[in-house]
């Protein structure tokens, strides 16, 4: 296990750039979570969040019980549908959220065709999610009775029953808001200084072993090319699983609440998947780019320029739609849209979970492909010498 | 003697340009063999294509007798490697280094620990056991290079001018400790564009030209295949063309060239050539200042062999 071994040891001297990166990590998730708690009780206390829904569609049972639910826990305001005056309320804040009940919705639900109800909305991490919040956990409960084969009449009054009964519950899980949103930027964040360790430590040793006039020596000596691949895999691998566990270990130390809830959890999961994927990246940075100058600046650019891009430093609901659309070519973007998504889950069933499960398996398709090229660049590098 | 490499008929191509043209030879149990060549003369092609880091178009190698290829593992087990550019981890000591290199050969740690010390010792960096790469002197650096690639105690041992831009002390504690580890028993092959080195360290000397051996031999042998025999430089008062015209006309006579009050001759054969040439200015009335003679180097015979100088 020299390789292996080495492979520590040559870690050593990047340990101060783990320090620095991580302190800088803490200090902006304390910040982050003071600034945050502070400024959503504020807006809690003074004001209900100000919602509109613009209906489309006939004034059917299922939407009346909707809106009567929506009333019972924010404001509703009238607002004329056109385009223009919608984003001119938004503009001068007469709403926060805005819902626009497409045609035929009512039907469309009842068939189980999963229409989609469409919002604007001020990016205000703190109404948005708990507009969010209340959308998703009614329309979960109705496609449940949907599929029981009631009908709209039966369905408004089964959910009034349950959502009364669940009263308390949502009340906590929106005392619990501001601690999901903050873990949800805690989680953000990860893809910076995460990336920016572990791509550029992986990137800096394997660059060191395989792209320098050390490879030759490697390449003369009598120990297995291919045992050393693997070795440095294995070490590439302990180092980024060690620095992933000591920001889980931090998140638990900042958050002890939240962590071991559902969010918590999923959000571990999720950042565990991303791990794999930059592991990956930092490995083919490392094989392919050739000189420890460039390794430094990809890994900038990357982590940087990533975090930019995907939303870890201001919300992706804020970025443009070129921005978003260039994003999805990162992993970043499905990681943090996972977070993001995660946070704002309110059951746990199945159909629920799917798209999360998704956007694991989106990142983790990154992590694969690279992996693969990784694979190939290196056979035919072997060859050319 | 056995022979430890064989190099037969080897021919590579970068692209369109031949860089090894048909090179054959061998190295023999427990000699240094020099291979001695201008820059760009391909002895470090000829290195990597041995050693299985290059593809080459035609020939054949064989290492002990076994034909070399990229996993011949136990051969390259027995070979240790100096390369032209310095290979170390930055992010390593001295010792450190040097145990990771001996460690892809030597898996057990006390035989290891003692072979470090051993390397260190004899490249003199006990004192620098601590020190990353960085911090340490071009000579030191080399030196470092070297116990890199040696400390395993390989019995083959293949070294590309590990002394390029090194000052003398240095220069000297790595000649030395070649020749140190030659005595202990291994067979040496030695790339330099240096001929100084090769005339002290080597038994046999090879000399590349264009990825062409032009000449194989000890320096004794080669030196043979020139026709001069002395050089002898004299720094004059004054001269004239009559004793030029003279000059010329004596035995033995090679070349004669007066510029600016030096005067310089070669001499092609036979004893006495540096007595003739001061009787002949004595009886000439001819005044000097100070006079010497040189033996042909292998930059003479590299010149005769191939129209220009060994260095640029
Ligand atoms: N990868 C390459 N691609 C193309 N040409 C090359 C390559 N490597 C070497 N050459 C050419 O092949 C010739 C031999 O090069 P080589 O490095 O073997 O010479 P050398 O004798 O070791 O020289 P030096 O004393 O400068 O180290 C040179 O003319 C060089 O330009
Ligand atoms: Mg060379």
């Amino acid at each position: 296990m020299i390789v292996f071994n080495n492979y520590f040891k040559v870690l050593k001297k990047y340990s101060s750039m783990i320090i620095t990166y991580t302190i800088i990590f803490v200090a902006f998730a304390v910040f982050a979570t003071n600034a945050n708690t502070t400024n959503t009780s504020d807006s809690f206390s003074s004001t209900k969040t100000n919602v509109a829904v613009i209906n489309r569609d006939q004034e059917t049972v299922l939407i009346e019980s909707f809106v009567n639910y929506l009333g019972d826990n924010a404001e509703i305001k009238e607002l004329k549908d056109d385009e223009e005056a919608l984003r001119d309320a938004l503009f001068y804040r007469e709403v926060d959220y805005i819902l626009i009940i497409p045609e035929n919705f009512t039907d469309d639900f009842m068939a189980s065709k999963n229409p989609k109800i469409d919002t604007m909305n001020i990016p205000d991490s703190y109404s948005m999610k708990y507009t969010e919040i209340l959308l998703n956990r009614y329309l979960n409960i109705a496609k449940v009775y949907v599929a029981s084969d009631m009908d709209q009449v039966e369905i408004a009054e089964n959910i009034k029953i349950d959502l009364k009964l669940n009263a308390n519950i949502i009340l906590s899980e929106n005392s619990n808001m501001d601690t999901s949103v903050t873990i949800n930027y805690f989680f953000n964040f990860f893809n910076y200084t995460f990336l920016m360790i572990c791509v550029y430590i992986v990137g800096m040793v394997i660059n060191s072993y395989k792209n320098s006039n050390i490879k030759r020596r490697n390449l003369v000596s009598s120990f297995s090319y291919k045992k050393l691949n693997f070795q440095l895999f294995l070490g590439s691998f302990c180092l980024t699983l060690a620095v992933w566990l000591i920001y889980i270990i931090i998140s638990f130390i900042l958050y002890p609440g939240s962590m071991l809830t559902n969010h918590g959890l999923l959000l571990i999961i999720n950042s565990f998947v991303f791990s794999i994927t930059v592991l990956a990246i930092g490995f083919f940075i490392g094989s392919v780019v050739k000189s420890r100058e460039a390794t430094d600046g990809i890994a900038n650019v990357l982590s940087l320029g990533s975090s930019f891009l995907c939303g870890a430093f201001v919300p992706q609901e804020l970025l443009g739609s070129t921005v978003l659309s260039i994003a999805q070519f990162l992993p970043s973007y499905w990681f943090i849209k996972n977070n993001n998504e995660i946070v704002t889950l309110t059951s746990y069933d199945l159909s629920s979970l799917q798209p999360i499960l998704i956007n694991m398996l989106i990142v983790l398709a990154f992590g694969i492909a690279l992996f693969v090229a990784n694979n190939v660049v290196s056979r035919l590098r072997l060859k050319d010498s | 003697m056995k022979n430890i490499i064989e190099v037969k008929k080897l021919t590579k191509h970068y692209k369109d340009f031949k860089a090894l043209d048909n090179l054959s030879f061998e190295v023999k149990e427990g000699e240094i063999l020099g291979l001695l060549g201008p820059n760009g003369s391909g002895k470090s092609t000829t290195i990597n294509c041995i050693l299985s880091l290059l593809n080459f178009d035609k020939g054949s190698i064989k290492i002990l007798g076994q034909e070399m290829t990229p996993d011949a593992y136990d051969i390259k087990s027995k070979i240790g490697v100096v390369f032209q550019d310095v290979a170390v981890f930055d992010e390593l000591t001295v010792y450190e280094n040097i145990n990771y290199f001996c460690g892809l050969y030597v898996n057990d740690k006390k035989i290891r620990q003692q072979y470090i010390s051993d390397a260190i010792d004899l490249v003199g960096l006990k004192e620098f056991e601590r020190f990353y790469p960085k911090q340490l002197s071009g000579g030191l650096l080399r030196r470092l290079n070297i116990a890199c690639g040696i400390a395993h105690k390989p019995s083959i041992i293949i070294l590309d001018e590990p002394t390029v831009a090194v000052d003398p002390q240095s220069r000297n504690n790595i000649l030395e400790g070649i020749k140190q580890l030659n005595k202990n028993g291994a067979t040496i092959v030695y790339t330099t564009h240096y001929m100084e080195e090769v005339e002290i360290l080597c038994d046999r000397i090879i000399i590349l030209d264009k990825g062409k051996i032009v000449a194989s031999g000890t320096s004794k042998e080669l030196k043979e295949l020139v026709s001069i025999e002395e050089k002898i430089t004299v720094e004059l008062e004054s001269f004239n063309d009559k004793f030029l015209e003279e000059l010329k006309g004596s035995k033995n006579i090679g070349e004669v060239i007066y510029n600016d009050n030096i005067l310089f001759v070669t001499y092609k054969k036979g004893k006495h050539n540096l007595k003739d040439l001061i009787d002949f200015m004595q009886v000439n009335k001819i005044k000097y200042n100070k006079i010497f003679s040189e033996l042909p180097t292998l930059n003479d015979v590299f010149l005769e062999l191939t129209g220009k100088e060994l260095r640029d």
